[in-house]
């Protein structure tokens, strides 16, 4: 049998269509996929593959909205909440460790932006983001997490709810910070919840994959 | 009777499943179309619009059994309903009414 790449049916899979839809569309892609094995070889195949889940995804994400019903979206709330409770909390929890220690050892806890130095300001701003990105993959890892049955269409939701918040929030209220820095937020916030959920979702298909062959 | 409007990937599905008959499942399906309109179609635009003609009760669809070469996933065969022939002749009156009289003058370049 000639199966096609796995990772990538796992992402479509996690996109959350209904289950007829689903295999329709991924068993003509499997078939097709066998099929270029056999005429093209497996290297042109797997290209096919990849190109034609890039084509594919937004109608399986598209499926999935449409089929949402007033249960699917309150569960779907419940995941965005949950998944962005879990962050501040987390949020906290580090705040009030690096609080503690700066307090222990005797360091100032008190901090100023360095307005008046616009290159220490594009620094920190920078670094912000790069830690924003790593905070906000996180959250996507929950999102997936909570939302399993539609594991990447629930990361790319939470992305994309707390990006437009987050995004709105910056240009209405944060007059003082740098534009740049103004737009880089939500899209930070939109790459790597979406990456956060790509991992949870890789992360799984891996761990059924070693279970089915070791079973 | 209850009249559907189709759009062009609509009706190119659609013939598609009168022509294919027993092959009218996704992958034939696109392939027909795709070759025929000279455009290729992915299997979601195509699974899309045959969920469409499905919810207007253009076509009907069965499952088959899963097969190894479809990683165990079934085939959806689709067939024609009779509201479905019904709008693909309304759709060829339709057509043939838009073009009368036009065939004989699109033979020549206008001077």
């Amino acid at each position: 049998m000639i199966a096609p790449p796995r990772t990538i049916e796992s992402l479509l899979e996690a996109l959350g269509a209904e289950a007829q839809f689903r295999d329709g569309v991924l068993g003509d892609l499997a078939e097709e996929y066998a099929s270029r094995v056999e005429r093209d070889g497996a290297s042109s195949a797997r290209r096919w593959y990849r190109h034609e889940a890039l084509r594919v995804a937004p109608h399986l994400l598209w499926n999935w909205l449409r089929r949402l019903r007033a249960h699917g979206v309150a569960s779907l709330v419940g995941v965005i909440v949950m998944s962005y409770a879990a962050l501040v909390s987390l949020g906290l929890v580090s705040g009030s460790i690096v609080y503690g220690v700066l307090k222990l050892v005797g360091a100032p806890t008190e901090y100023q932006l360095p307005w008046a130095d616009p290159l220490a300001a594009s620094l920190l701003f920078g670094a912000s983001l790069v830690l924003g990105i790593l905070v906000t993959m996180l959250g996507g890892y929950f999102a997936a997490w909570l939302g399993s049955e539609a594991a990447l269409a629930s990361a790319i939701a939470f992305a994309v709810v707390w990006s437009l918040a987050e995004g709105l929030g910056m240009l209405l209220f944060m007059h003082r910070f740098p534009m740049w820095y103004r737009v880089s937020v939500p899209v930070d916030i939109l790459v790597g919840a979406v990456l956060g959920g790509l991992i949870r979702v890789r992360g799984a298909a891996r761990r059924r994959a070693d279970s089915a062959a070791a079973g | 009777m209850r009249s559907h409007s189709l759009g062009t990937l609509e009706l190119n599905v659609l013939l598609a499943v009168a022509r294919l008959g027993d092959e009218a499942y996704g992958l034939g399906i696109r392939r027909d179309v795709s070759a025929r309109m000279r455009h290729d179609y992915s299997v979601g635009a195509v699974y899309t619009t045959l969920q469409r003609l499905e919810e207007k009760g253009l076509v009907s669809a069965r499952t088959s059994d899963p097969t190894p070469r479809r990683g165990g996933r079934s085939r959806r065969h689709f067939t024609v309903t009779a509201s479905g022939h019904r709008a693909l002749q309304q759709a060829q009156r339709l057509a043939a009414s838009a073009w009368a009289g036009v065939g004989a003058l699109i033979q020549t370049e206008p001077s």
